[in-house]
């Protein structure tokens, strides 16, 4: 790395962890400018950024992990920067580095909207950003998505096993997941959802290079034991099931008893 | 069978210290005897005079003595000085050679005379005065050569061939005595694989190829093509000691010979079978050892199958997308390189990638001036940041054909993989519902000398049992056996990315084969591997350098093994 990248690598990043409003605004203003983007990310790097990611991202990610408003308002308003989104490996540093957002504003919301939308190039890490951030905005569109018909079946069953799955012990995610059994998710999209909250299948749902592991029941909350017990009685009373897939969910829910003390 | 043990006594010249007469010069003759057989001539006599040598031609004066069984020989020498009434005795001399042999100048006095004789040791069929540490005696103890050299020095030699490139830091006990460490050779690297390389440039592979034999008529249509040194296998000594030993790619002392082992399998050298290299290919299918004699003494053996190079059609298919950014990089004459790439680390299992030649295609394709490569335009999420955990993956099933292996390339992977086999059919290996298909190898040494390797004086080898990956097949499409390559793999044109994405290509074109992931890990609390990931093979050998290893980089994971050969040759997509 060139010294004159480094050391404007180091400033940007330094400023957005500063405490300093002005200083955030000044690096987002900074990051919109074409000559301190080049600067920071050569041709060859946008190249590369399938493998390694772009420096301007560690940018991004020092404003958006600072707790201050102002840095926040800083990231958002590049969302809607021209200059700045104009690069798609740009705008998914931007959606990646988003779930340290919270809570989300509504521009930021409306950000993920735009880019969560079928075969855009976007979805797959925007989903897995809403269920990182996992604030009630986040999984609200979250929900929304799951009940939006554009998007496929086979797109969100992947989405079940792939990030779902990973945080089926989110209190919000769970409840989410009752209001879509009980209503706006396709029925024959439903088993999967309650198999992939009660069950584990990785022979059956992973290829060699892709697969996702679930957290530990144990390391559950109580309202998040409680919320998945919820979600187990709509699934043996409203969903059709096959008896494996029931079997499932009365064992786990046995286990939630045990560990709620029922 | 070790080699014959023989050695040369050569009395050489007699110095005259008293010529015994009292006058003028004495008239000595000599009576002389190695391992008690006679040796010259009595009855010539020599001109005596004092303070000067009596040169002995060594024709007469010298005599080999087999001694691969000998205690020891015995060298004597008597000194006459012919008188007219009697002979006066000038004294005898008598030495026992025992061993370890030694090679050398001797010498021996009497009041009359002082005698001069060599030793001399027969190595590499020569008589002389070797060097030094010249091996002359070896004898296999425990999978190692208890030696000997010209000077008398024991030394403990070691000879391996490792089926394994690069070579494993670990390997199996050697046996070697403790202490002062000798200095070894090994020849254990990866290797740098290009495009225009020689099919077999791979060392040490896990099949040996049937092919025509040299110095025939051109092979018929069909036919395998002409063994020479750029088609047949290459088997490579990886590890000798001591360094001493200095041997040469060709040389005479190591001597490779063939066992069959099972199927009458049986191949031929190309060349002299001498050296750390030799050239085999093969000329009946089946399961073959190669041995590896130093002084006739069995010192390493290779085991490796012998089959026909089976071909299978593929396709591939560019996914480009609409925006600058959301093409890959590859054109199709990186595809070639790539393709030709992942063709070498194939030749070591007897596989070999061929373009589809029919020229259908669907799905909006479009045919390159490359038959069997295709260009096609998709949205951007089919083939940018695109989710391959989805069961009806698009990008893979575009423009396939039933039964030809179908490849996409794309920009990237939303989970950031370099790409994955997403359509894999279920291998002919029969398994119980519900269970994986497990395959066997058994034989000596054992197949990625996993222990016991059988490799002396590692314990006899065992049966190896391999688990393989069973069907993943999308619902309505049973022909379809696809994977994408993502343009996360690096530059398509340099050596390193041709490198990346030929390694990535063969290790899922594996999985389509159903091996599974040599080494599968690290388990949830990142403190060791998986033992049991859903498409581990069940093995831990080599620890990196397989190419089904998990994320192994591709200058280290190259290598595929015997039981892995028996196992893609079990997939419905490899013709029988």
């Amino acid at each position: 790395m060139s010294e004159e990248r480094r050391e404007l690598l180091q400033s940007l990043k330094a400023d957005a962890r500063s405490d300093d409003p002005t200083l955030h605004a000044q690096v987002a203003k900074r990051i919109t400018d074409a000559q301190v983007l080049d600067t920071l990310d050569s041709e060859a790097d946008y190249a590369n950024a399938a493998t390694f990611r772009l420096r301007v991202s560690q940018v991004l990610e020092a404003l958006a992990s600072n707790a201050a408003p102002s840095a926040h308002d800083a990231f958002v308003s590049l969302t809607t920067d021209e200059a700045f989104i104009a690069d798609d490996d740009r705008t998914l540093a931007l959606v990646r580095t988003s779930q340290h957002i919270r809570p989300p504003p509504p521009p930021l919301v409306d950000f993920w909207d735009r880019y969560c939308q079928p075969e855009d190039g976007f979805t797959p890490t925007t989903i897995k950003v809403l269920l990182a951030n996992g604030t009630e905005p986040a999984i609200g569109l979250l929900e929304k998505k799951f009940a939006d018909p554009a998007h496929e079946d086979g797109e969100k069953v992947a989405w079940m096993r792939m990030d779902i799955l990973r945080h089926r012990n989110d209190v919000l995610v769970l409840q989410a997941s009752q209001r879509l059994l009980e209503g706006e998710l396709p029925e024959p999209l439903r088993p999967d959802l309650v198999e992939v909250l009660f069950d584990y299948k990785p022979e059956v749902w992973y290829r060699p290079a892709v697969s996702a592991s679930p957290p530990e029941l144990i390391t559950a909350s109580p309202l998040a034991l409680d919320a998945l017990h919820a979600v187990g009685l709509v699934a043996l009373t409203m969903v059709r099931l096959t008896e494996e897939q029931r079997a499932a969910v009365k064992a786990r829910l046995e286990q939630v008893e045990k560990l709620r003390g029922f | 069978m070790a080699d014959k043990l023989k050695l040369k006594v050569t009395f050489k010249r007699v110095f005259v210290k008293k010529s015994s007469d009292w006058f003028g010069s004495g008239e000595f003759y000599f009576i002389a005897s190695v391992d008690g057989k006679t040796v010259g001539d009595k009855s010539q006599i020599f001109d005596a005079r004092e303070g000067a040598w009596i040169d002995l031609p060594a024709a007469k004066w010298s005599a080999e003595v087999d001694v691969t069984t000998k205690a020891q020989v015995v060298v004597r020498f008597n000194g006459k000085d012919q008188d007219t009434f009697f002979d006066e005795d000038l004294g005898s001399l008598a030495y026992a050679h025992k061993p370890a042999w030694k090679q050398g100048l001797y010498h021996g006095d009497t009041e009359y005379f002082r005698l001069e004789y060599t030793v001399e040791l027969l190595v590499d069929g020569k008589y002389g005065q070797h060097a030094p540490d010249a091996v002359f005696a070896c004898r296999a103890t425990n999978g190692n050569g208890a030696c000997t050299t010209v000077s008398g020095v024991p030394i403990v030699a070691r000879i391996e061939v490792h089926p394994v490139r690069p070579v494993p830091a670990a390997v199996p006990p050697r046996g070697l005595p403790a202490g002062q460490p000798i200095a070894a050779v090994e020849n254990k690297g990866g290797t740098v694989v290009n495009p225009t390389d020689p099919i077999n440039i791979i060392p040490n592979p896990s099949v040996i190829p049937i092919l025509t034999a040299p110095g025939g008529a051109a092979p018929a249509a069909g036919a395998p093509p002409v063994a020479d040194k750029t088609t047949c296998a290459r088997i490579e000594v990886t590890f000798y000691r001591p360094d001493t030993l200095k041997f040469t790619d060709t040389d005479s002392r190591l001597v490779w010979s063939v066992r069959s082992i099972a199927g009458g399998g049986a191949v031929s050298f190309l060349g002299a079978p001498n050296g750390l290299k030799v050239w085999v290919y093969g000329t009946a299918a089946g399961e073959v050892a190669l041995e590896v004699r130093f002084r006739g003494e069995l010192m390493a053996t290779y085991r490796v199958l012998v089959m026909k190079v089976k071909q299978v059609p593929c396709r591939f298919n560019i996914l480009n997308g609409p925006t600058a950014n959301s093409k890959p990089r590859s054109k199709p004459a990186d595809i070639l390189n790539h393709l030709a790439i992942t063709n070498r680390y194939m030749r070591q299992i007897a596989l070999e990638l061929v373009l589809d030649t029919n020229p259908s295609h669907k799905d909006g394709a479009v045919p390159t001036t490359t038959p069997g490569i295709f260009r096609i335009s998709v949205a951007k999420g089919i083939t940018r940041n695109a989710n391959s955990g989805v069961a009806d993956f698009k990008a893979t099933r575009l423009n396939y054909r039933p039964g030809v292996m179908n490849f996409a390339y794309t920009h990237s992977d939303s989970g950031g993989a370099l790409g994955a086999a997403t359509d894999i059919p279920a291998s002919k290996v029969a398994a119980a519902p519900g269970a994986r298909p497990r395959i066997s190898d058994s034989g000596t040494p054992s197949t990625s000398w996993i222990p016991p390797t059988g490799v002396a004086p590692d314990g006899a080898a065992g049966t190896v049992n391999m688990d393989l990956i069973a069907a993943i097949q999308r619902h309505g499409h049973p022909r379809l056996f696809a994977m994408f390559v993502c343009d996360s793999n690096g530059d398509p044109t340099t050596a390193a990315g041709m490198q990346n994405y030929a390694n990535t290509i063969s290790h899922e074109f594996g999985h389509i084969l159903n091996l599974g992931h040599r080494v599968e890990g690290p388990n949830a609390a990142g403190t060791g591997l998986v033992a049991g990931g859903i498409f581990f093979d069940g093995l831990t050998i080599p620890l990196t350098e397989n190419i089904m290893h998990w994320n192994g980089p591709a200058t280290l994971c190259q290598d595929f093994d015997i039981i892995q050969a028996r196992a893609v040759h079990q997939s419905p997509l490899v013709p029988p």
